[in-house]
């Protein structure tokens, strides 16, 4: 984790400062009746959103696919197989309907066409691993355990390549995590949470795999699928003309209770604060520049400030915190 | 008849059973006979009892009233071969037997015949046979009528009667069984005690045998087995609800015509079954049926020339439809083999040749031979040396499984070889050394292929098995009280001689599920009306698919009391199991059933 941080420290070092555009997948343009999927049985072999493919192998043969499909499938119910391409929410991120989920068998990718900057992707789970984590079944477990106190964790690693390339950052998000000495603290994801992916840069591909602390010699036993939408890339060269143009100052920094990010206008924006593993900290939504913004419930340690202005302008800055 | 027979004394108003070791007539192959015959009040609701206490085979039981399969000299469960008076009866769509749903009170004996016999059953026999025997012993009696009823824990209700009427050429018998039980045991989760759920079991089955004699040296016989059974599929330990239900419905019938002459017997037999297997899951929406029939004939000739040369010819035909959601349309499979073999006998040594050649209608041939030949050695000491080749052909499921069926598939084979050393004293102290050794390529197993989202079956591995088995008697008899001891050791190596990536196996692993050491001993002491038997089993650690299984040691006994008024005969007996309310699992999260208790009451007329 450190040496993710390393290398954001030094990539923002390098561009000091950024604005960009953003660019958006959000899977609504997608010709879909709420309460059903696209699996890829037309043989489109996938599906493209802004810059973006979801590749989708489907075995006519079989019925059977692999790698991403198109939902909006609403059932937060039904546990099992049958209902495998419900997110746990029965929604998309934000209330949206359209999502995308998937089946991961080794990996699942995203094609980035073209090459971007990396912004963020939200996830959530499944109803059926979600369901299968809480419950168990017949062949996965409920996590916890026969006790309630085994470390169980289900986790997406994000990997990012260029070229063909593949990065050494990753990022690991939990969608489930009991590993926590109080047992009070155990979660499974059950709402879109959004995973900041600026960390790894530019890519021309994003690379899921999930990790269980179910596995056997077939492989992981909990169910192999997470739902994921609203992708955003940031779009570098429409904004590097106003990097110049502005100047932004963060204090105090080091910090302890509170920040100030100085800045000559007023506009809000959404101010984010991730951690060194890349996990969204604290957020305030409607953020003024110039005001201060407590910070005081962060553990001491390295983090990233992002301000996302309304013009889809982005700021960031590190953010030491001593206590 | 150049046989050994080894008996165990028995109070045949009582239950235990009596367990005989022969050399077949032909194939000198050393097995166990356990005679069920006059043990009407036997305690055990399905086989795995005898063949895990008994015969000292493993039995991979999927947790309490859950599927139970079969892995004999570390092979998997298909195989090996269950038959019904001799005709296969292994579930042509899985290739393999749940025994579980075998209630041993429809038989009259179970015959366990461990090693490679594929040259005498074909398909599937590859590790070994376990027949059941319907139709071996018939009773003398004009009216015999037998009634047993059972009272266990957890909800277990038993009952059985046994008809039987003799007159002139005529005989029939009619045996009903039915089983419930609620299973409602109690198990330990961490600190906690967690109830057994949804765990409601019961069988009902009926089996109608018919004898007809045309004359002292023709029989025939018609049987019918039907069997319907439901059970509640309960939750795993790391499951919360389990809605899961599986019901099986059977109707099997047997006719066979048999002639015997001074130097020759013919026997023909003729089979079909109708059986249904259909799983629901309310919780995930999922009911899947899946049924199949099938028709088997099995015709035989034995011929002896100077009484020391025998020919022995068989020819069999089998085809099976098969019928599953998950099928593309009903699919089928024939098969055709014939066997011819023949035995040279000497005075103190024979040596028999078979040669079977069996093929099936996607293309799937084999020849097998199996070379035997066995030596007196002294008035005790006996060798037998045996080499084999085994196969097993692709079952329906593995070639026609929607999606994963790989009509591609190559017949799993290999080489046997088993090497028996037997010593037997006045049948009074007995001892059985055996060893072998067995290769199987093209060992057939279900994987994930990469970019994958269905197991499909594929020729991944290759396995090697080899170990010892020891098995010892000894019977005394101290004034009215008679003893008897049997002691079983068995050292299974199954390796595998292949890394497969998934299922994630390493060079050299042990299969799984199969232990290395396994250890059984029976003491039964029987003084007037008063029999006693203790048994005892160790079963070392196994390789699970999720994680290690530890080993486990379980004690049970049994008591009973046998008293006869005029020709009526009551027997009570008392049975405990795991005495020592072991904790103990056979597959990963599958809970066992701790201390439980059994009483039964049988009358016989």
């Amino acid at each position: 984790m450190k040496k993710n941080l390393l290398t954001i420290i030094i990539s923002l070092l390098a561009i000091n400062m950024l604005s960009s555009q953003l660019i958006l997948t959000d899977f609504e343009s997608f010709d879909l009746e709420i309460d059903t999927f696209l699996n890829g049985s037309d043989g489109s072999g996938g599906f493209t959103g802004n810059n973006t493919f979801l590749p989708n192998d489907f075995n006519s043969n079989y019925e059977s696919w692999t790698g991403w499909s198109i939902s909006t499938v609403v059932d937060t119910v039904t546990p099992g197989f049958t209902n495998q391409y419900a997110s746990i929410s029965g929604n998309g991120a934000n209330g949206s309907t359209h999502y995308a989920t998937t089946f991961v068998s080794g990996t699942s990718t995203v094609d980035v066409e073209g090459g971007f900057r990396l912004g963020s992707i939200s996830v959530n789970n499944g109803t059926y691993p979600f369901l299968s984590m809480l419950n168990g079944d017949s062949f996965a477990k409920k996590f916890g355990g026969e006790t309630g106190d085994d470390p169980d964790f289900f986790s997406i690693t994000i990997k990012a390549a260029l070229n063909g390339e593949m990065m050494e950052d990753s990022i690991e998000f939990f969608l489930a995590d009991y590993r926590f000495d109080d047992n009070s603290m155990d979660y499974i994801l059950n709402e879109w949470t959004e995973i900041d992916l600026t960390s790894l840069g530019f890519a021309d591909q994003l690379i899921f795999s999930l990790n269980s602390s179910d596995i056997g010699a077939f492989g992981i036993n909990t169910p192999a699928y997470f739902c994921m939408d609203n992708i955003t890339l940031l779009d570098l060269a429409d904004s590097q003309e106003n990097i110049d143009d502005i100047s932004v100052n963060v204090y105090p920094n080091p910090a302890s209770e509170w920040i100030i990010i100085d800045m000559e206008t007023q506009e809000q924006g959404d101010l984010s604060i991730y951690d060194n593993s890349g996990r969204m900290v604290l957020r305030y939504s409607n953020y003024t520049p110039n005001t201060a913004a407590a910070i005081s419930s962060l553990d001491p340690g390295q983090y990233v400030i992002n301000l996302m202005m309304k013009d889809n302008m982005s700021i960031v800055r590190t953010l030491l915190i001593n206590k | 008849m150049l046989s050994m027979h080894q008996a165990y004394s028995q109070l045949d108003s009582i239950y235990e059973i009596s367990e005989i070791q022969i050399i077949d007539s032909f194939s000198f192959e050393s097995n166990q006979k356990f005679n069920l015959e006059n043990e009407p009040s036997i305690k055990a609701t399905n086989i795995s009892e005898i063949l895990n206490r008994k015969a000292n085979i493993f039995v991979k039981n999927f947790g309490a009233v859950s599927s139970s399969t079969l892995s004999i000299r570390g092979g998997s469960a298909n195989q090996a071969l269950l038959t019904w008076n001799d005709v296969p009866i292994n579930n042509p769509m899985l290739g393999l037997s749940d025994i579980s749903l075998i209630p041993v009170q429809l038989f009259d004996q179970i015959e366990v015949n461990k090693g490679g016999n594929s040259s005498e059953y074909g398909n599937g026999a590859i590790t070994g046979v376990i027949n059941l025997n319907s139709n071996s012993l018939r009773s003398d009696k004009p009216i015999s009528l037998g009634v047993n009823y059972g009272i266990g824990s957890y909800g277990l209700r038993q009952g059985a009667v046994n008809f039987s009427l003799n007159k002139g050429k005529w005989s029939s018998t009619t045996k009903l069984f039915h089983t419930s039980s609620k299973n409602n045991f109690k198990y330990e989760l961490g600190n906690s005690i967690r109830e057994n759920v949804h765990s409601n079991f019961n069988t009902t089955a009926w089996l109608q045998a018919i004898n007809y004699s045309i004359s002292p040296h023709q029989h025939i016989s018609i049987q019918s087995w039907w069997q319907d059974t439901f059970r509640e599929i309960p939750p795993t330990t790391t499951q919360n609800i389990s809605e899961a239900v599986q019901i099986d419905r059977v109707l099997r019938l047997f006719a066979e015509y048999k002639l015997n002459k001074s130097m020759s017997t013919f026997s023909s037999k003729l089979a079909y079954f109708d059986e249904d297997n259909d799983f629901e899951d309310p919780q995930i929406l999922i009911a899947s049926e899946n049924r199949f029939k099938r028709i088997l004939s099995k015709s035989s000739l034995s011929m002896a020339l100077n009484n020391d040369i025998i020919f022995k010819g068989i020819i069999e035909l089998s085809h099976a439809r098969g019928q599953s959601q998950s099928y593309e349309q009903t699919e089928t499979l024939s098969s055709l083999s014939t066997t011819a073999s023949v035995k040279k006998i000497w005075h103190q040594s024979h040596l028999a040749f078979s040669l079977r050649h069996e093929r099936n209608s996607i293309g799937r041939s084999f020849t097998s031979p199996t070379i035997i030949y066995h030596n007196r050695l002294s008035d005790h000491w006996h060798i037998q040396a045996k080499i084999s080749r085994e196969f097993r052909f692709p079952t329906l499921n593995e070639l026609f499984w929607r999606p994963g069926g790989n009509t591609d598939l190559d017949s799993e084979h290999g080489w046997n070889q088993e090497l028996d050393f037997s010593y037997n004293k006045q049948n009074k102290h007995s001892i059985t050394f055996s060893l072998f050794h067995r290769r199987i390529n093209d060992w057939i197993l279900w994987s994930l292929a990469e970019g994958s989202n269905f197991f499909a079956p594929i020729n991944i591995s290759k396995v090697r098995s080899y170990g010892i088995e020891l098995q010892g008697n000894k019977h005394m008899t101290l004034g009215q009280l008679q003893l008897d001891l049997n002691a079983n050791y068995n050292y299974t190596i199954s390796e595998n001689l292949s890394e497969v990536s998934l299922p994630k196996i390493n060079l050299g692993d042990q299969l799984f599920y199969t232990p290395k050491h396994q250890f059984s001993l029976n003491a039964t002491a029987t003084y007037k009306k008063i029999k006693i038997n203790i048994n005892g089993q160790h079963t070392s650690t196994t390789l699970g698919i999720i994680e290690v299984l530890d080993s486990y040691s379980l004690l049970n006994a049994d008591l009973a009391y046998a008293l006869e008024i005029n020709n009526h005969k009551i027997t009570i007996s008392l049975t405990a199991n795991n005495i020592t309310d072991t904790e103990f699992r056979i597959i990963e999260r599958r809970p066992m059933v701790g201390r439980n208790f059994l009483i039964n009451i049988n009358y016989n007329l």
